[in-house]
């Protein structure tokens, strides 16, 4: 368990630690004609967790890729503001958005061995994202620092695994590359996109135990998309849960296990009860009732959510009206 | 009770040892053979000039003897000299000397200076152009309206050059700029950058859309980096693949050109200007000024196409392919 806790964020902070605020987002299918974001919106504190959760095709992957503007060429964005650290990343030119990804918000990616380029080494991969982002320094000062970046994601043997080919990891050794290369320059906000899907259950806890630790002593905010209730439970502070890109219910993540409001989160939480993830649901809420400082943390006062739409059922714990 | 103690096992590379190289070469004869006369060619066009027992471009005489066997003086005192030409091939000179009293053997074993150099170097500057280019193309294909129709322009002209009978083209080109083996060199890099950028564009469509390119992307690589460090050397396998196999085409090419009178002129050593010399001559008998530098050409070309025929298959059967 994580015990070390950042010293500088007071108890319900609100404007001064917000790190990434997103209004209305909307983001529209050409080819399909469907919305696959419609109204989203988030508010990220420095060091915070949010977790958004919802079934495969509700838009997930799609939400973070908008925040980030890697959006797919057949996928237009309508309207919305996506503000970080108080600039408007909306106004981004796609160069300053190129010199931005990886030092200021980098997104991590699913996939393992078949996300990293087959045919370069580890170690230049991570040494590339450096280089693009300090291009003076020399080439060994950057090999150095790849080699320290990886034995602080927790990477046994970084001398040797710098070496290695994809082919010669495994998924759980490729995955936590593909975190060291997403961490290479400190970035403050990290998107992770479902990247322990894939990994077994044990490998999964440890590379998610050892990353959360890392984020904490780092002050670094992680918008994290899973479909795994036992992750979001143990490591989100909150939690957004999304349905065909609309974001229902977005709660502080105590609020969010102990009184869910919308149907769909109900519908969400008791598919988890018949399965092992409930077991893992209630330890967690065990652990986060205990630990109610963490919790209370991050609760964010001024949403920026319609208010025609949503339903303010606690502090920081928004619903959306439901159609019928 | 048993206990499992866990050992760390040293993992034995493959080390290339002279037994394994034996046993392969016995296995593999033809490409044995092939990688043997390619060994040879390259020798001769580093050295070929260099020991060969007579200068490839000077014209021989030799001095007259009377019934006794003596020197025949001329009126200064000096030994009388006669064209040493169309000599047969003998100890003198092993593949007998040509019309113009050139020694066939010593401008054979020259020519690899010319012909392969003229190979490698627009082989070389083909792929890589083509490369460029069709990461480019590749790339931009289909993006921005301004930028995919650049693409798309580029590799219609791409298709045009493609379309005309490579050799007439070349004649037609060589007839513009002039001849000559920088000249030459030009002409075939321009006519080999089609076939590689036909290969790495259709690999760059590929390889852009894979995950990792995203991935690259995601954690802040620029454009310029994505394209040069991760998709180029995903997607220019195939082509250099074909390069032994363009080679081989790049001498034939040449040795045509220079048939036809528009590559490489005499009397610098070429073999298709050699074979050129000789063909009156194959009726009256004199058969070795144009047999002895086809024989070498039609080898050369045949350890290229051996050897880009054997990188073909493994590269195929390697696993390398469909990622």
């Amino acid at each position: 368990m994580v015990t070390e806790t950042p010293d500088a964020t007071p108890a319900g902070s609100t404007a001064s630690g917000e790190i990434l605020r997103v209004s209305d987002l909307t983001l529209h299918h050409l080819v399909e004609d469907r919305l696959v974001i419609d109204g989203a919106f988030m508010s990220v504190d420095s060091g915070e967790v949010l977790g958004v959760m919802g079934e495969s095709g509700s838009g997930k992957s799609a939400l973070l890729f908008g925040i980030i503007r890697l959006l797919l060429r057949e996928v237009e964005q309508r309207s919305g503001s996506i503000v970080y650290r108080g600039e408007d990343l909306m106004a981004k030119s796609s160069r300053q958005m190129e010199e931005l990804r990886g030092l200021e918000l980098a997104m991590i990616v699913p996939g393992g061995k078949f996300s990293l380029n087959p045919v370069e080494t580890a170690g230049s991969q991570i040494v590339d994202v450096l280089r693009s982002h300090f291009p003076d320094r020399s080439k060994q000062d950057l090999a150095d620092e790849a080699i320290d970046i990886l034995r602080i994601i927790g990477i046994p043997d970084p001398h040797i695994r710098f070496q290695a080919y994809p082919h010669e990891l495994s998924g759980g050794m490729a995955q936590r590359i593909l975190i060291a290369k997403a961490m290479a320059c400190s970035p403050q906000l990290l998107l992770g996109d479902e990247f322990t899907v894939g990994l077994d259950v044990t490998i999964q806890a440890q590379v998610m135990d050892h990353f959360h630790a890392l984020l904490r002593e780092r002050d670094t905010s992680l918008v994290l998309t899973t479909s795994d209730l036992g992750i979001a439970a143990t490591y989100c502070d909150t939690i957004a849960v999304i349905r065909r890109g609309q974001i229902v219910e977005y709660a502080p993540v105590l609020d969010f296990f102990a009184n869910p409001q919308h149907s769909y989160s109900r519908l969400l939480l008791s598919a988890a009860r018949e399965a092992r993830a409930q077991q893992k649901m209630d330890e967690a809420r065990v652990d986060v009732e205990r630990d109610t400082s963490q919790d209370r943390r991050f609760v964010h006062e001024n949403l920026p959510a319609p208010s025609d739409l949503y339903t303010l059922v606690a502090p920081g714990h928004l619903v959306r009206l439901e159609d019928e | 009770m048993t206990t499992t103690t866990w050992q760390a096992v040293r993992v034995r590379v493959p080390r290339l040892s002279a037994g394994a190289v034996l046993g392969a070469m016995r296995r593999q004869k033809l490409l044995t053979i092939a990688l043997g006369i390619l060994a040879v060619m390259i020798f001769l066009a580093a050295v070929g000039p260099i020991i060969a027992p007579h200068d490839p471009e000077a014209v021989l005489r030799e001095t007259l003897l009377d019934e006794r066997g003596e020197l025949i003086l001329n009126a200064q005192g000096d030994p009388r000299t006669q064209l040493a030409n169309l000599r047969a091939p003998s100890g003198a000179y092993w593949f007998g000397t040509d019309e113009k009293a050139l020694d066939v053997f010593s401008r054979t074993i020259s020519a690899p200076r010319v012909d392969l150099v003229i190979a490698i170097a627009s082989t070389i500057i083909g792929l890589g152009a083509g490369s460029v280019l069709g990461l480019v193309a590749g790339y931009a294909a289909g993006r921005g309206r301004l930028v995919g129709s650049l693409a798309e322009v580029l590799t219609r002209f791409m298709d045009i050059i493609q379309a005309f009978p490579v050799f007439i083209v070349a004649l037609a080109l060589v007839a513009v700029i002039g001849s000559g083996q920088d000249k030459v060199i030009y002409v075939l890099s321009f006519l080999f950058t089609p076939i590689f950028f036909r290969y790495v564009r259709a690999e760059t469509l590929l390889v852009r859309e894979l995950t990792f390119v995203e991935a690259e992307r995601a954690v802040g690589n620029p454009t310029r980096r994505i394209m040069f460090n991760h998709i180029l050397p995903n997607s220019v396998t195939t082509a250099t693949v074909q390069g032994s196999a363009v080679m081989g085409y790049a001498i034939l090419l040449t040795a045509g050109l220079s048939f036809v009178g528009a590559g490489v002129a005499p009397p610098t050593p070429e073999w298709g200007a050699m074979i050129r010399s000789g063909v009156e001559l194959m009726q009256s008998g004199q058969w070795w000024t144009s047999v002895f530098p086809g024989i070498t050409l039609g080898l050369t070309v045949f350890s290229l196409a051996v050897i880009g025929e054997s990188i073909r298959v493994r590269w195929r059967g390697s696993g390398l392919r469909g990622y």
